[in-house]
């Protein structure tokens, strides 16, 4: 086994050099994990707007539900989604198993219930918070609406890019789903996993750097974005 | 601004309003057909904000009815407004939190600008039309509460101690804001625990004690000679328990 130093070290030039190979993987990656987030996010916020906002019989219920869906596993979630997509599946006339398609679906089940329950959490809040005022100027919810998701941008915007984070970072639901074709499905994370098995480790190393990099971004974005909301 | 909405009088027959098992507003009766300005007094917890909010229809009786003009309130009559004591606002402009209160009342956009200039302008706030009102003070965001109450034209204005975080500039400056409601025709009633500026506005009194009225009379009357004993008390500044 090499040393670590020496991984690393060939890692670095990997990214330095641009190496094809790991900017076509870098690419689908990001595309994949893009697509599906603003599925997501356009899911989200009728979802998150309407469950914070309206008071209706079964709220509590949904509310709940959303959140259990939270903490799906992505392993079950893809292998619901290779049963459904299957020859023999439901959709598997559409023949989109193995395909980039297949995995923005899975990150989109994935990350929907994530962005869903933040919206929702805040929308709750704010709502709450002008509940009386909204009465005494008897302005009807559907008014308050589009006021309350501008007023709650910051969070809406944080709630997305937790989002991309979990769905950038997900490995087992589209290692199922995609089948980690070379130059079709292979992704960051499963190219880590594969490459990894293989002792082909400066690959792997790379790609983890580059992961890394994107996840310390989200953060660092978040952290700006909050900011920049109290400091006025 | 002209009022054209006929609300009064108001006719609030043996409302009570509890809370569990406590009786918060004790078969209250009071009418109220002048349209002149009306202080609510009392103690803090005697019933005034609560009594505010059920003429207003934020909140509905356990018992009994309250009419503005043979009408039961519903919080979607725009003729009639209520400030409250902590005002909200969407952190976005000063001009957008008036329009908001115009597209919630379906106002013709068509007048918008008017009604928004004519606002800005009687609270003060004409310079602070673009400023977000997170960058507001105290002061400022309540002459915004009155100017989202200015903009409907309002046949009756109710405010619940608006005047209670302001320094003393600030409320003799909301205050003339109040007085330009009454001057303009509009209802002014107003819930307040400070002796000096129930003086200084009200031309009547309600004095409510633990969720009863007690007194309804005309302010000189109600201060020169108070007729029971926990009003006396109140305007003696004595503390009863």
């Amino acid at each position: 086994m090499q040393d670590v130093q020496g991984i690393l070290l060939t890692a670095v030039q990997l990214i330095i050099k641009l190496e094809p190979e790991l900017i076509e993987i870098v690419l689908l990656s990001l595309q994949v994990s893009i697509t599906a987030v603003v599925i997501a996010t356009l899911l989200s916020i009728p979802i998150g707007t309407v469950l914070g906002a309206y008071q209706f019989r079964g709220r509590e219920f949904l509310t709940g539900i959303l959140n259990a869906l939270m903490g799906l596993p992505p392993v079950v979630v893809g292998l619901a989604l290779y049963l459904i997509l299957s020859r023999s599946g439901p959709l598997g006339d559409l023949e989109l198993l193995f395909s980039s398609t297949a995995m923005i679906i899975a990150q989109c089940i994935l990350v929907t219930p994530i962005i869903s329950s933040l919206i929702q959490q805040t929308i709750a809040d704010l709502h709450k918070q002008h509940d009386l005022q909204f009465k005494a100027l008897g302005a009807p919810t559907h008014h308050t609406l589009v006021p309350m998701l501008i007023d709650a941008r910051t969070s809406l915007f944080t709630a997305i890019l937790a989002g991309f984070g979990r769905a950038s970072a997900e490995v087992g639901a589209v290692l199922i789903v995609g089948g980690n074709i070379n130059h079709v499905t292979r992704v960051m994370t499963t190219t880590i996993a594969l490459e990894t098995s293989k002792g082909n480790l400066e690959l792997a190393m790379a790609l983890g750097i580059i992961l890394l990099i994107i996840s310390f971004s989200i953060t660092s974005l978040m952290i700006i974005v909050r900011r920049s909301q109290t400091h006025y | 601004m002209t009022p054209t909405h006929q609300a009064l009088p108001l006719n609030v027959r043996d409302v009570v309003f509890k809370s569990q098992d406590s009786m918060l507003i004790d078969n209250i009766n009071l009418e109220i057909s002048s349209n002149n300005t009306t202080i609510i007094l009392g103690h803090n917890g005697s019933g005034k904000s609560l009594l505010l909010k059920l003429l207003h229809g934020v909140i509905s009786p356990y018992s009994g009815t309250i009419t503005w003009n043979q009408m039961a309130p519903s919080t979607q009559q725009y003729w009639r407004t209520f400030l409250l004591q902590r005002p909200t606002f969407f952190h976005q402009s000063v001009l957008f939190n008036i329009e908001f209160v115009l597209k919630v009342a379906n106002t013709p956009k068509s007048e918008y600008q008017i009604r928004c200039e004519q606002a800005l302008e009687i609270c003060g706030l004409t310079d602070l039309a673009h400023r977000n009102t997170h960058s507001l003070s105290g002061g400022e965001l309540q002459k915004l509460s009155l100017a989202r109450a200015w903009v409907l034209e309002p046949s009756v204005v109710l405010l619940d101690e608006p005047t209670v975080a302001l320094d003393p500039p600030s409320v003799i400056g909301f205050e003339n804001i109040i007085q330009q409601f009454e001057s303009s025709n509009t209802k002014v009633i107003m819930t307040t625990h400070d002796i000096a500026q129930a003086k200084r506005l009200a031309n009547e009194i309600v004095f409510i004690d633990r969720g009863k009225i007690l007194e309804h009379s005309p302010a000189d009357h109600f201060f020169s000679t108070p007729k029971s004993k926990q009003a006396e008390n109140f305007l003696g500044g004595k503390l009863s328990v």
